[in-house]
C-alpha cells in the first residue's frame, strides 16, 4: 500500500473539501516527495521540479471542492503533476533541461558516499540517463508504473488514455532502457 | 503467436496485466522459443532494476512553501518567524552580527581623537626628573632626563610624536592659539580627566550667582576635547582675570569665585625681587618636582606660569614657591584630583 492511501478516509476528504488547512498540510506532507520526485523525473531539473510540484498542489487545492473520491488522492495527485510536467515540456519556452540526469543523480543517491559501489553509481547514472532519454509519453508511463507502482488503469485514468496505449507506451518506454541497460544487465 | 505478437505482451505478462487468453498464448509461445525466453530475462532485469531506484525527496521547506502560498501567514506569524528561527539559523546569524560590530566599534573609537591620544606613546614636554613619581595611573607623567622649557618640550614633540598623532594635532588645533598647540597632548588628557573630576565646585567656596560665562558642572563632565580646550583657554583667561593686579586686586575674588565654580583652579601671585631669575627657579622647581608647565605668557609686566603639580607633592611645591619670593594664593585644589592646576602670576 502506497503511503497516501491511508490519508483517503471519507473524513479526511470531508476536511480536505472543507477547507481545513492542516488537513491539506497533511496532504502535502503525505504526498511532497512522490509529486516531486514525478516532477523530478519528468522535467530533469530540481529547480523546475519543485515549481511544477508547488503548482500541482495549488492547482489540487483549486480543485478539491470537484473532487468526488472515485480515485485515491495519490492517483488524483499523480494525475495533476503529470499533466502539468507533460504540458510544461510541450511548451517551446521552457529551459530544457534533457540532459538532468546529474541532478536526478544528486537527488535520487543523497546518502551515496564512499561506500555506494562504483558499477552501481555507473548503472544508476546509465538508468537515470536512459529515463530522461525517453519519449515523454514513455516516461511518464514508465515512472508512474515502475517507480510509483500505479496500476494500468490508474495510469489511463490519470493521463486519459486508454489502458491498451499505457500497455503499449509502458512496453516501448521499457524494451528503450532495456536497449540502453543492455551492459549492466545479467 | 509470433515472437514479435509475443513481444509486445511481455510487459503486461510481467506485471500479470493480460487476460486469461492472452497470457495461455503468451506462455505456450515462451515455452518453445529460447529467444523470447531470453527477451523476457532482459525485461524483467530492466524492471527490477527501476524498481530499485531510490525516490527523489522533496526539497527542504517545500510544505511550508505550498501552505504558504496558499494561506498566506498573518503579518504577527511572519514576525514570530522571525524573532524565533531555529537556533541553527539564528546563532550564525547573531555570531555574524556580533563580530561585524565589534570591528565596526573598533574601527570608530580608533578613529576618534579621544583613542589616538590614548594610543600616543607620552612623550615629555617638560620633563621631570628620572626619580620623580607617576602622578596619575590613566596619564602618567613621563620621565626625561633633562629638563626644558614647555615650548621646547612641545617641539621635540612633534618631533617625536607618530605622524599620525602629529597629523591629528594638526587637525584638531588649527583654532588653537600658539602656547594652546604647544601644550603637551597627553596633558590635555589628564587635565580633561581632571576637570571632568572636578566639575563640582569646592564645598568650602561660598555660593555666587551664575555669570555667563559660568557653565553648568553635569554638561562640562561630558565634553569633548574640544570643549575640554576650550575650558583650559578659559581658565587660562580667569587665571588671567584673576591675577592679583595691584589695582584689580578689590575686584578679583568675586571673579574668581564665579569662575572658580565653572573651573576650579588654584592661582597664585609671586611678587618677586627679580623676575628672570624667579623663573629659572621656577623651571628648576617644576623640573624637581614632577610637576609639568603647561603654558606660559607676558602679561605686562608679569609672566603668568600655567602648571599642574602632581597631587602628591602639591605641598612641597607650594613651600619651596614659597621660598622664591612673596607668595599669594587663592583658591583651594580638589583634594580628589590627581593634578592640580596652578596659575603662577610671577611679577617684580
Amino acid at each position: 500500500m502506497r503511503e497516501g492511501d491511508a490519508a483517503d478516509a471519507p473524513d479526511f476528504l470531508e476536511r480536505l473539501r472543507a477547507g481545513d488547512a492542516r488537513a491539506f498540510e497533511e496532504l502535502v506532507v503525505t504526498h511532497q516527495h512522490r509529486v516531486f520526485g514525478v516532477a523530478l523525473r519528468m522535467l530533469g531539473s530540481a529547480a523546475e521540479a519543485e515549481e511544477a510540484a508547488q503548482e500541482a498542489f495549488l492547482r489540487a487545492h483549486r480543485s478539491l471542492p470537484d473532487f468526488r473520491g472515485e480515485a485515491k488522492l495519490s492517483t488524483w495527485l499523480y494525475a495533476i503533476v503529470s499533466r502539468l510536467c507533460l504540458n510544461r515540456l510541450a511548451m517551446g519556452d521552457r529551459k530544457a533541461v534533457r540532459h538532468g540526469e546529474e541532478i536526478l543523480l544528486q537527488v535520487a543517491d543523497p546518502h551515496g558516499g564512499p561506500d555506494t559501489g562504483a558499477e552501481r553509481g555507473e548503472m544508476e547514472a546509465a538508468l537515470h540517463r536512459a529515463i530522461a532519454e525517453l519519449d515523454e509519453d514513455r516516461r511518464v508511463v514508465v515512472i508512474l508504473r515502475d517507480l510509483e507502482g500505479l496500476s494500468y488503469e490508474e495510469i489511463a485514468a490519470a493521463l486519459g488514455i486508454e489502458l491498451g496505449t499505457v500497455r503499449s507506451r509502458l512496453h516501448r518506454g521499457r524494451m528503450d532502457l532495456k536497449g540502453k541497460m543492455e551492459r549492466f544487465l545479467p | 503467436m509470433t515472437c514479435s505478437e509475443t513481444r509486445d505482451l511481455l510487459s503486461a505478462w510481467l506485471d500479470q496485466a493480460l487476460d486469461a487468453h492472452e497470457r495461455e498464448q503468451v506462455e505456450a509461445h515462451l515455452a518453445g522459443c529460447s529467444e523470447c525466453r531470453r527477451e523476457l530475462e532482459g525485461l524483467r532485469s530492466t524492471v527490477a532494476v527501476l524498481s530499485r531506484l531510490e525516490h527523489p525527496r522533496a526539497p527542504v521547506g517545500f510544505v511550508d512553501k505550498v501552505m504558504g502560498e496558499i494561506y498566506p501567514a498573518p503579518w504577527y506569524r511572519k514576525l514570530g518567524r522571525l524573532v524565533f528561527q531555529p537556533l541553527s539559523v539564528k546563532l550564525p546569524l547573531e555570531a555574524g552580527a556580533m563580530v561585524v560590530i565589534a570591528i565596526l566599534g573598533v574601527y570608530l573609537l580608533q578613529g576618534t581623537p579621544e583613542m589616538k591620544d590614548a594610543a600616543r606613546p607620552d612623550v615629555p614636554a617638560v620633563a621631570p626628573r628620572p626619580d620623580s613619581p607617576p602622578v596619575a595611573p590613566p596619564a602618567p607623567l613621563p620621565q626625561a632626563p633633562a629638563p626644558s622649557p614647555s615650548t621646547e618640550g612641545a617641539a621635540r614633540l612633534e618631533k617625536g610624536a607618530p605622524p599620525a598623532a602629529r597629523e591629528d594635532r594638526e587637525r584638531g588645533n588649527l583654532a588653537r592659539r600658539p602656547d594652546q598647540a604647544q601644550a603637551p597632548a597627553e596633558m590635555n588628557q589628564a587635565l580633561k580627566k581632571e576637570s571632568t573630576v572636578k566639575a563640582a565646585p569646592p564645598a568650602t567656596e561660598p555660593e555666587k550667582p551664575e555669570t555667563p560665562a559660568a557653565r553648568s558642572p553635569a554638561p562640562r563632565a561630558l565634553d569633548s576635547r574640544e570643549s575640554s580646550r576650550d575650558r583650559f583657554e578659559e581658565d587660562r583667561k580667569n587665571a588671567q582675570g584673576l591675577a592679583p593686579t595691584p589695582p584689580a586686586a578689590p575686584a578679583a575674588p568675586s571673579v574668581m569665585s564665579a569662575k572658580q565654580q565653572a573651573a576650579p583652579m588654584v592661582s597664585g601671585a609671586l611678587a618677586v625681587k627679580d623676575r628672570p631669575q624667579a623663573e629659572r627657579d621656577l623651571a628648576h622647581l617644576i623640573s624637581k618636582t614632577g610637576a609639568r608647565e603647561i603654558a606660559r605668557r607676558q602679561d605686562g609686566n608679569a609672566t603668568i606660569v600655567d602648571v599642574v603639580v602632581p597631587q602628591a607633592g602639591y605641598a612641597d611645591f607650594l613651600r619651596e614657591l614659597g621660598s622664591l619670593g612673596a607668595l599669594r594664593l587663592d583658591g583651594q585644589p580638589d583634594t580628589t584630583a590627581a593634578l592640580v592646576r596652578l596659575a603662577i602670576r610671577i611679577s617684580e
